[in-house]
Formats: C-alpha cells, structure tokens, sequence
C-alpha cells in the first residue's frame, strides 16, 4: 500500500510539473456560471470549447476554468433546463467570463445533448443529477414532493418498505450512505418515521447521487454519497414561493438584501395532524390530548465581497414531535402526565468561497451538525386526603454531534488535470442513550439517578485527485483518501485508494470503470425495515470494528442522438464488518449493551443497471431497470450461512412517463415493480416444550415456531402505478399550480411487513399488511411574479 | 371547502391498514421432543408433531415409538410408553454419563445425545445479608437479602442455574416463589443474553456462565427481594429454604436462553425473528440434562424472623 501511495504522489507530482510547462503557452478562462432570474449558482454546467474539443464542469459552487491556447475560440454554456450561450472570444490573456444561463425557453433537444453528453465525456460513472424541475411534476404521495423518493426510482437504489423515506443503494443499507446538505452530514434524512424527508424541495438547488466509482474528496461511507446542495437565494428580485398540501404546508422567500451582492432564502414547512387531534380534544373536552407534527427551516445568507470572494452561511432545523398530555383534578387527587417524543437535526455551514486565481480556488468550510432524540416522560400524583404525592420524571436522550473544519482546493493547471485536494477534521460527539430518572414520594426514599454517558471522537481525513485527460480517448480520475479515527483510546486508519477511467469510442460513446475501496468508522443501529428516530448512531468499536467496502463497476453510455441515450452498468461491491441484529435482539434500545445485540460480518452485492431516456418535443419517457443480488454473512446468525439481504431484489423497474399537452396541463406517469422483500417467516410450529425451572407455567400449552433461514420468505412482487396530474396558469399575482395525484392508482396490496400471528380463533397465520392503496392527493402550488 | 372535506375523506377511506392472509405451502411434520432430565431421577420423554403454521389442531401425541437409550454409547434400554406421548426409563439418570436416544418416528431417524454435567458441590454459604435494592423503572426500593456462596467451577465450559425452593407446610401458597436478582454482573448480558422486556428485574431463577472463571473457586452472590407480607406467610407455614444449584448441559442452557428470547420477540414487529435452540438430529425440541445440588440457607434467621 505504501508503494501504491508513493506511485500515486510520484504520478500527479510529475505530472503537475510537466503541465506545468505548458501554462505558459496557454491561457485561462474561468469564472461562474449562474441562473440569469435569480443568480443561483448552477452546478455542473457544461463550458465546452469546439475550437480544441476541450471542454468542463462548473464545480459546487458555479465556478470553472479552462485553459485554452491563444487566439480564437467559440466557447458554449449549456445546462440541463437552460438555453445554452455561444460566446467568441479572442484570447489573448487570461480571462474571467462570468455567464447567466436563462431556463424556460430551450429546445429540448438541447437539453438532453446537455445531460448526456456530460455523462459521455465524465469520468465519474454510477452518478445520477435529479431534476428539480422535473419532480416536481412526477406524482408524489400525499402530494409532498419528495427528494428521497425520487433517487429510489434510480437504478441502483432500492425503497426499503412502501412509503418509507430509506434509500439502499447497491445492496447497502441507508447507514451507508453519506447524506450531505451543503457538505455537512444529515444523519436522520425523515420525518414521520420515513414517510417524508426532511429535504424540503423547494430550497434545493440540486441534488446528486453517486454510487460507486467515488472521488477521493468523499469519504465515510460505503455505498453512496447523496450530494444536496441548497438554493443561495435570488440577487435579483424577491421571490415567493410556496405550496399546501394535505398534510402541510410550506412557503419559501427569497430575494436580494444588496442587489448582484447579498441575497438570501428562508424556506419553512410545517404539518398539521396535530391541528386535527387539538380540534378533536377540544371538541369532545377530554382530559387528555397529543398530536404529532414534524417541521423544518432552512435558511441561507449568501455575500459577495468581489468576484474572488463569496461567504456563505446556512442553516437548517428539522424537528418532529409526538406529545401527550393528561390533567385531571376533583377534590380528592390530582393527577398530570406529560409523555414527550421529539427528535430533529440541526446543520450550519458557513463558507468562504476564494478565487486565488483562474487556476486556484478554494473552499474553507466550518460545518455543525447535530440529530437529537429525546424522550421525556413526566408524572406527578397527589392525593389530597391524605397529602401523600408521587412524582416521577424520566428522560433518555441519544443522538451524535459533529464540529467539521474544512479546506478544499480546486488546482486547474491546464485542460489536461483537474486537481482537487483537501483536508477535514471532525469532532464526533456520541450519545448512545443517556437515560435518567427522579422519583419523589412521602414514604419512599427519593432516587435519582443517571446512566450511560457520551463517547468522544476524532477523525482526520486528507485526499487528492487528479481529473487527467490523457489524451481523446481516455481520461481518468486517480485519487486517495487517507482516514484516521481516534476513538475511545482506540485509533483506526486507512489508505482508500479510487480509480476511474473513461474510454470515449467516439463522440456519443464511451466506456468507463472504476475500483474504489471505502471505510467508514460509524454504525447505525437499525432494524433495516422501517427508520425509528430511536436508531443509534455509534462509533465503531473493538467488537464492532469500522466497515469497510471495495466496489468495483463497469460502464458503457451512448447518446444515440440529441434524443436518446444510454447507461448499462455492472458493479460487484464486497463489504467487510458491516453489523446486524442478532436474532431476537430488539430494535428499540434498551440498556447500554448494544454490541451484545450485534453481529458484524460480510456483506457482498452484484448486479446490472439499466438506464434508457427519451424525449420528444413535449413528452419524456424513461426506463430504468436494476437485476441485482446482494447476501450476508455473520457466523451468529443464522448458524453462519449466507443468507440474502432483507432488500436483495432480483428486480426493480421504474418506468416513467410525463407529457406536456400545453404549458398549462401536463400529466405524469409512474409504474414500479420490484421483486418482493426478502421476510424471516417462521412456517413449522409445534408444541413448546416449556421450561421445567419455572414454578410458574406460563406459556406451557402454548405453540413455538420455527423458521428454516433469515429472510427464508420472498413477499409478493411489488408494483403500483402512480398518477399525476398538473394545472399551471398564470395569474395576475404569479403563477399557480394544482396538482392531482393517485398513489397506487390500480390499488395493488403491496405487502408492507408480514407476519405469521394468531387470528381470531387462535390459529397461527400468515398475515400480510399492506398501508398504501390507492391513495388520491392534491396540492396547490403558487409563485408570485 | 365542502371539496375539501370530500378530499379527507377520501384519504381516510383508502389508506387504511389491510390484512391478508396468504397461501403457504404444505410443510413435513417432524418429530419434537421434550426430553429435559435430572440427576437422581428417571428420564421422561414426550413425543409430538410439528405442523404447517395454521394447523395447530392437527399437533398429536407420538404413540407407541420404539426409543432407545444409551448410556456412555451402550444400549441401556428401551424406553416405556405410558400414555400421551410420555416415555420413561426404568433407571435413574446419573451425572456423568453420555445419554442418547435413538428411535424412528414420522418416517425420520432420531438422535439426540446429551452429557447430564458432573455434580458441582456448594463449598459453603458465605453471607446472607439484608440489604434493599431498586427494581423497578420507577425505582421504588424493595427489602431484599444479599446472598453469597461459593463453590469450585470444573475445567471445561460450564453453565450454571441458581433457584431457591420454599419446603413449608402447605405447599401451595400465593408467595411459593421466592424472587431472584443478578448481583454480580448486569441481568441483561446474562439472562437472556439479548435483550429483555421485564418490568421488574427480578426472576423466578438465575442462570449464568463461567466464562470469567472457569476451572476456579467462585463466590458468586446474587440476591432475593421480599415483602413483609411474604415474610409473615413463611413464618406462618414454618418455611424452609434450599438453594438449588444447577449445572446445565450446554444444549440446555441455550435452550432456556433462545427460549426466552423467543417468548420475549414473538409477534414483535420490532425485533429481530428467534429460533429455539434444538439438538434434535432430524427433529426438534430438547434432550439435555441438569445436575442438582442443593444447600439449605436460612433466610428468616437473616431477616431476623426465627
């Protein structure tokens, strides 16, 4: 490994000098690429030189840069939804050429050669940019339009259970994925225990997702990294936006504060069940009431000091909440209960974007991030005859904080090499259920007491890449990552070395593959099934050493024409100490011994994705399809055989569907299948043969069961259709949208879990629960000019 | 406002929860046996049915089954059919020896073996001492007794079950179980290995392993709660008191265990699903063995009640 290192620093060194004698033959042409109405940076545009055939991507931030050989040169900016600018320029120096692209009016045509010629041309393969423009028209369950549930639809990625937020990707779990809004990590991505993400649509700027052949700048997890980056807000004019649905409602404003130099975005979105359940309590005048409702706020402030300086900051607060209150009171006692559930993140950012020159720009971030759940329960008794009172008060807190300080640096030396390198500090605080209790009566000994307590870690990460295109046919991206992690007076460190190379057969063809080796040194206890706030996140330890995953993947794209193209994709992906629930062990945390509940062992995945997109003028159709297989291994469970994950899915289709009749009807069409969940059903049951200990002989005459492996039961296939329906019209005030939608349109009973359970008459059966079936929506969505 | 109302209730109507049962294949029945014996006392065998899940009217005695017996690999005898599926030999079991029953039922062949563990003898009683613990979520504290006692671990894995029996006059009385803490070592790791849903952390029996001191003398100390009005009952009836001390075959002791996780995640949509652990060669249940000792302690005189 350390010869590899060595071979690697040797290479982009040498190279970097090599280049380096170049420059003076070139020069360069770099600035922003942002949206003309409203500023905001757009990510991954395309500046495409056809003098030299030469061409980039603007980075996270908008910003790029080329270098070009003197003279002159035609230089197009094209993005997915925005008609592309052709500018001339004679160069004769190094250049700053900041362009706003206009969305709207486009020629589709343009639009698809844009998005695929991008993934013809890049190095990165496994990678996926979802479309705002275009969720927002797919149908969405109960009409919130839902980040999460749109990357499910990728090929690749998996639902977990119907409705459910989870994204597993490439037979990984949702630990493994590495969620980042702004760059700092979100650890708990839903609300509602997974019905709903925590991303409100309307603050994105975009969203990508990368599965495999990962670049050394992102690390920490294994299976995939979810790319969210939020809107910067309008420098030109306000805005209002906003949109109610049947469960909430949400409004987002943005607008300059400093025309062209300060702008910002505050979007909010709250439910209402609770609302219901405070009406209903008021109305029936009982004694007790509780709701539920989940909210969020993501606000950003953006500056420019000048052209080579912007500062960022940004901020999100997501809670959700399930309250239940109860007071009563005669003559005789009082009596009042308070039971509490509330968890939420809490993420900051602040930024500092410099542009040392055309060639150099940096990135200097301070990120927070913080998920909390909190159960408080309250109960105080008095008995007024007798003056005799009890109280009781009770509080468990887990969840896990994290201080990052970060540099990045984007090295564009020539055409050839993009250099990008970093480094990052972490300060990991874990709560892994810190529990307390107080009790205060007459004529008991008062008690209080504490348990559990934080871990504290550290974690170091530095990495480099190099973007080389070494010639027409081939590029390649090299990069390392090197990882230390320091916890508990344990340390861990790893040497993750990426690779990627593209072979371009021709214009509209291109081969890629990629090796890629992960690690990550945190684990989340989960069930796998559904998202509990009460999962844990904790570090890897002795027991339960870090994870660890070598992927690797082979591609093919082809842009058939300005209309269709392709992605066929293999990968096999071998993971190492990824961790499970042993059997009987419960999911909800109840002492502090959550490593004798765990078993860590080997997971391996395989599979092809499919991905077909065509448009015409007004219509879109696309195809994606999955056949995958994904296994596990752990010598404690299930008498160390191999057995399929809960989520190895033989296959998964989405088929898509969305026409524009005019520019104020459009309809939208979803179908998925996917082969059924993978359930542990016991189907033998005999007599239990009781416990001859016991004096008591509770459960003798009773029936035990018996299941021959885990996962032993494949569910009935899924599939549904969605349906989705969008008015637009222009108003006097803005523009405003209905939106129609039916979730499970043909009212399919797809299993949700399944069980085997007494019936009414005491048989056992197998019972199969299904939540969602034909479920009709509507929201209304509105835009002021 | 009157759509919107139509709208709700709409939702309402059609995302309500669904239960369906499904079709599930036929599955072959097996032979279970329920075959748990002690030292000093002769073995009893049950035999049933396993049936597809659903059909448990369908679960029967095994009549009339030859099944053999050996002891330390020689054929001992074959055991007596009485009535509903029980079998008993003729001898009593003895600690030490290798047991093994073979016999053919259901169109299966049957075998389980299990080694009833050499008798491991209490050195002494070391204390007994009043003391009060919490042992409820609350933390209500509760009179109990501090009891330590001590006896040698012999070489090789041993497991190890600790019960106190009520000798009194009547025997059936509403306070005939004395209730047991762990002590020494969190209840969690050691009970049920993983996982538990008891209210009170108090149990009828304690079992534990000797991982932390095999083939060494151990002073083990566990504990008791109590109620005053326990203590009048026992003194009523002029109680006596035994410590039984266990030593379990190892398919036994993971048997117990697997069986509480069992009891413990049935039907809990929040748990990983648990098998019963079995030695059964072609079938299921249990066939192991447990090595009795016993020590009379003297808990009244401890709680000052002689």
């Amino acid at each position: 490994m350390k010869t590899s290192l060595a071979s690697f620093i040797t290479c982009t060194f040498f190279s970097i000098i090599c280049s380096s004698a170049l420059l003076a033959q070139n020069y360069t042409v770099s600035g922003y690429v942002r949206d003309a109405n409203s500023s905001e940076a757009l990510i991954g545009a395309n500046v495409y030189d056809s003098a030299t055939y030469q061409g980039t991507i603007t980075n996270n931030y908008g910003f790029y840069s080329i270098s070009l050989p003197p003279g002159r040169h035609t230089i197009t900016y094209s993005f997915v939804g925005y008609a592309p600018i052709r500018k001339q320029i004679d160069l004769q120096g190094n250049r700053i050429m900041n362009t706003e692209l206009t969305s709207g009016e486009l020629l589709e045509e343009v639009v698809v050669k844009a998005d695929a010629r991008d993934l013809v041309e890049s190095t990165q393969m496994s990678s996926h940019r979802i479309k705002m423009l275009e969720i927002k028209k797919m149908p969405a369950l109960f009409g919130e339009v839902d980040i999460m549930k749109s990357i499910q639809k990728l090929p690749g990625v998996q639902s977990g259970n119907e409705g459910f937020s989870g994204v597993f990707v490439r037979g990984g779990d949702p630990s493994q994925n590495l969620i980042l809004l702004d760059g700092v990590p979100v650890y708990n991505v839903n609300h509602l225990f997974g019905f709903f993400s925590v991303f409100n649509a309307d603050a994105i700027n975009d969203v990508k997702l990368i599965k495999g052949g990962f670049p050394a700048r992102y690390g920490g997890r294994l299976s995939s990294v979810i790319d969210i980056r939020m809107k910067e807000g309008n420098m030109k004019k306000l805005q209002v936006e906003g949109a109610v649905g049947l469960l909430s409602t949400k409004l987002t404003v943005s607008g300059p504060i400093i025309k062209d130099k300060t702008s910002f975005i505050v979007s909010g979105r709250r439910s209402y069940f609770d609302l219901f359940g405070r009406a209903y309590t008021t109305f029936k005048k009982t004694d007790a009431t509780g709701g539920f409702w989940f909210g969020d706020l993501s606000a950003k402030i953006n500056h420019k000091f000048s052209d080579k300086d912007r500062f960022y900051l940004s901020a999100y607060l997501g809670e959700d909440k399930f309250y239940f209150l109860g007071d009563t009171d005669d003559q005789y006692s009082s009596e009042r209960y308070d039971v509490g559930l509330k968890w939420g993140n809490t993420t900051s950012a602040l930024r500092w974007n410099h542009v040392f020159s055309g060639r150099l720009f940096s990135n200097t971030t301070v990120t927070y991030s913080r998920f909390r759940f909190l159960n408080e329960l309250e109960f105080v008794f008095e008995d007024k005859m007798s003056d005799q009172y009890f109280s009781h008060r009770q509080e468990y807190l887990s969840g896990v904080e994290d201080l990052t300080i970060k540099e990045d640096i984007d090295f564009y030396p020539n055409t050839q090499h993009q250099i990008k390198m970093g480094a990052e500090y972490t300060y990991h605080k874990y709560s892994p259920g810190v529990s307390s209790r107080k009790t205060e009566a007459t004529d008991i000994e008062n008690f209080d007491d504490k348990k559990g307590s934080n871990i504290y870690g550290h974690e170091i990460a530095l990495f480099v890449e190099d973007n080389w295109e070494i010639n027409d046919v081939f590029k390649t991206n090299l990069g390392l990552r090197y990882s230390h992690y320091f916890v508990s007076n344990r340390s861990y460190s790893s040497i993750e070395p990426r690779f990627s190379l593209r072979g371009k057969l021709s214009n509209s063809f291109s081969l890629k593959g990629s090796v890629a080796n992960m690690k990550q040194y945190i684990h989340l206890l989960t069930n796998s099934s559904i998202t509990l706030p009460t999962d844990l996140w904790v570090p890897a330890t002795e027991k339960v050493p870090p994870q660890s995953s070598w992927q690797y993947a082979l591609g093919a794209n082809w842009m058939v024409d300005n209309t269709l193209n392709f992605n066929l994709e293999g990968y096999y992906k071998d993971m190492t100490n990824v961790i499970a629930y042993k059997e009987g062990a419960q999911f909800v945390p109840t002492d502090q011994n959550w490593q004798n509940k765990i078993a860590s062992g080997r997971g391996w995945s395989y599979g092809l994705e499919f991905l077909g997109e065509k448009n015409w003028e007004n219509t879109k159709l696309s195809l994606a399809y999955t056949l995958s297989w994904s296994y596990r291994k752990f010598d404690e469970i299930n008498n160390g055989e191999s057995y399929p994950f809960k989520y190895d899915r033989r296959h998964d289709i989405n088929l898509s569907f969305t026409h524009k009749f005019s520019e104020r009807f459009d309809v939208a069409l979803n179908w998925i299948y996917a082969t059924g969940n993978a359930f542990t059903i016991p189907f033998e049951s005999y007599q239990d043969p009781g416990d001859p200990f016991h004096n008591y002989s509770y459960y003798y005459d009773e029936y035990v069961t018996e299941f021959d492996s885990r996962n032993n039961y494949r569910a009935p296939a899924y599939h549904r259709l969605d349906v989705g329906v969008n008015l637009h019209k222009e108003k006097k005030w803005g523009f405003r949208t209905w939106s129609f939608s039916v979730f499970n349109a043909y009212g399919r009973y797809n299993p949700v879990f399944m069980i085997v359970e007494d019936d009414d008459s005491g048989d056992m059966v197998l019972t199969q629960y299904t939540i969602f079936r034909f479920v009709p929506s509507i929201s209304y969505r509105f835009r002021f000019k | 406002m009157k759509n919107i109302l139509t709208i709700i209730l709409l939702f309402a109507l059609f995302s309500c929860e669904k239960t369906i049962p499904i079709e599930i294949d036929n599955v072959e029945p097996r032979p279970v046996v329920n075959g748990m014996f002690e030292n000093g006392k002769p073995l009893k065998v049950e035999l049933s049915n396993s049936v597809l899940v659903g059909n448990e009217g369908d679960i029967g005695n095994l009549e009339n089954i030859d099944i053999e017996l050996f002891t330390n690999d020689t054929f001992q005898e074959q055991l007596i059919y009485e009535s509903d599926g029980n079998y008993y030999s003729s001898n009593a079991m003895e600690a030490g020896n290798n047991y093994r029953i073979e016999f053919n039922a259901l169109n299966k062949n049957i075998s389980a073996s299990s080694y009833l563990p050499d008798s491991v003898p209490i050195v002494r009683i070391d204390s007994i001492v009043p003391t009060t613990i919490s042992v409820d979520q609350f933390g209500a504290i509760e009179s109990a007794l501090g009891i330590t006692f001590t006896f040698d671990d012999l070489p090789g894995n041993h497991y190890y079950l600790i019960d106190i029996a009520i000798i009194s006059d009547i025997q059936q009385t509403t306070t005939d179980r004395v209730w047991l803490f762990y002590y020494e070592t969190d209840y969690m790791g050691l009970n049920t290995g993983i996982g538990n849903n008891a209210e009170f952390n108090v149990w009828e029996y304690l079992r534990f392993p000797d991982d932390e001191f095999n083939n060494s003398r151990k002073t083990y100390k566990f504990g008791i709660v109590y109620e005053e009005y326990d203590v009048d009952e026992w003194v009523e009836q002029n109680a006596r008191f035994e410590l039984y001390f266990y030593a379990l075959d190892p398919d036994l002791y993971l048997y117990l265990q697997t069986r509480d996780v069992f009891w413990n995640t049935n039907e809990d949509f929040f748990a990983e699903s648990a098998n019963i652990h079995t030695n059964i060669n072609g079938g299921l249940g249990i066939f192991a063995g447990a090595t009795l000792v016993k020590k009379e302690i003297d808990l009244l005189g401890a709680i000052g009640k002689e």
